[in-house]
């Protein structure tokens, strides 16, 4: 049997689709005579899981983002500062003490006598090294506090967005970076000093040479690598990059 | 207007306010630490402080170290060698403070241009 069609293209099937009229956005069915529009369920539901979330937001995670507030307020504060000068001095002099007792130890061996200009010049010259190094590494402990206090507040920032946040060293970090700066710079100085005295090469192993390694911001970790920074766990808590943080809970999305 | 309508809408002005009391100020800081000559003078005031300090406690242990072995400095050898660590001291305070300004400076552009984490460019003040 053939189906009859019709000028329009429908077939004599379809005809049923030629009486579906589109929904209008502005047309308003009403089940009665009254003229307001009825909250439906899912609309009180949707209103009272977004009051749930507000106030669980505004007692557990508000308090939690304050804290996180305070934290970054006190990365550049003049006592972080400090103990980072501390830190960096600290690991400096004690990698140059070893250094300086190498240098020591060595030219004695060698039969040079304490009190001659040899002996002395040896132990100038890793001291001028060391002042260096410690200038070096206290300044750019400074330089990595404002960095670091800056990476602090545009993760705030970046909190109220909702949007994840960079890692961040903290101060264990930076002491840490100090530390391992301290130790290459010593090696290299100690095998600076003695090689060129004996002629002979490395001393002390794992150091590249002083001037290579004397690049403020590219050859450690102290200053964080935002291209390679990921969101840490504990940040995800806040800031919902597990998939539901703090932003997440808010019915602040809904109109960011 | 229904119930919940206006719960909600109470819910999203409370949110904006909250907003604005808790994140405002750190924006205004991001846009005052990207925007202001004052955060490169003050990196730089620090970095030259730090290097100066460490520089110098380092020189102030030279005459305790060489007192281990029970020698000392003669005169000239204390002139030559306080000369040497000035030099010294002049050339890392302007080579740190060179790189300290270039870094910083990388810094400011990071944070406008939103390379740390939001950046200016995904706040809010510019999305308004």
């Amino acid at each position: 049997m053939s189906a009859k069609f019709f000028n329009d293209g429908f077939c004599e099937d379809q005809i049923s689709f030629k009486k579906f009229q589109p929904f209008k956005f502005n047309q308003v069915f009403h089940k009665s005579d009254d003229d307001e529009v009825k909250e439906t369920a899912q609309e009180r539901a949707l209103v009272e899981v977004a009051s749930q979330k507000w106030n669980r937001g505004e007692q557990i995670y508000r308090p939690m983002q304050k804290k996180f507030m305070e934290k970054v307020d006190s990365i550049d504060s003049e006592a972080a500062n400090e103990y980072a000068a501390g830190i960096a001095n600290q690991h400096t002099k004690s990698a140059f003490d070893g250094t300086k007792g190498s240098v020591a130890t060595q030219d004695i061996r060698s039969g040079i006598n304490p009190n001659s200009g040899r002996f002395k010049g040896g132990q100038a010259e890793v001291s001028t090294k060391e002042a260096e190094a410690t200038g070096e590494n206290i300044g750019r402990s400074q330089v990595a506090q404002t960095e670091e206090s800056a990476t602090g507040m545009m993760n705030v920032v970046a909190l109220g967005q909702g949007q994840s946040t960079k890692a961040q060293l903290g101060i264990a970090g930076l002491a840490d970076s100090a530390a391992t700066k301290s130790r290459n710079d010593a090696a290299t100085a100690v095998n600076e000093a003695i090689s060129k005295r004996e002629g002979i090469g490395t001393v002390v192993g794992g150091a590249a040479s002083y001037g290579s390694n004397n690049d403020w911001f590219t050859d450690t970790k102290t200053i964080p690598d935002f291209d390679s920074a990921q969101s840490t766990p504990d940040m995800a808590g806040l800031q919902g990059d597990s998939g539901y943080g703090y932003s997440g809970l808010q019915p602040r999305q809904q109109y960011a | 207007m229904g119930v919940a309508d206006s719960e909600y809408a109470e819910l999203t002005r409370k949110d904006w306010e909250s907003y604005q009391t808790d994140f405002f100020p750190w924006e205004d800081k991001a846009v005052d630490f990207a925007m202001s000559e004052g955060t490169v003078d003050k990196a730089l005031e620090k970095a030259e402080a730090g290097i100066s300090r460490g520089h110098d406690n380092a020189v102030k242990s030279f005459d305790m170290d060489l007192a281990k072995y029970g020698v000392s400095e003669t005169a000239r050898e204390s002139t030559t060698r306080k000369r040497q660590n000035n030099l010294s001291k002049t050339a890392s305070v302007v080579s740190g403070l060179n790189k300290t300004r270039a870094h910083v400076q990388d810094l400011q552009q990071k944070v406008m241009a939103g390379d740390m984490a939001a950046g200016l460019s995904g706040s809010r003040l510019t999305e308004q």
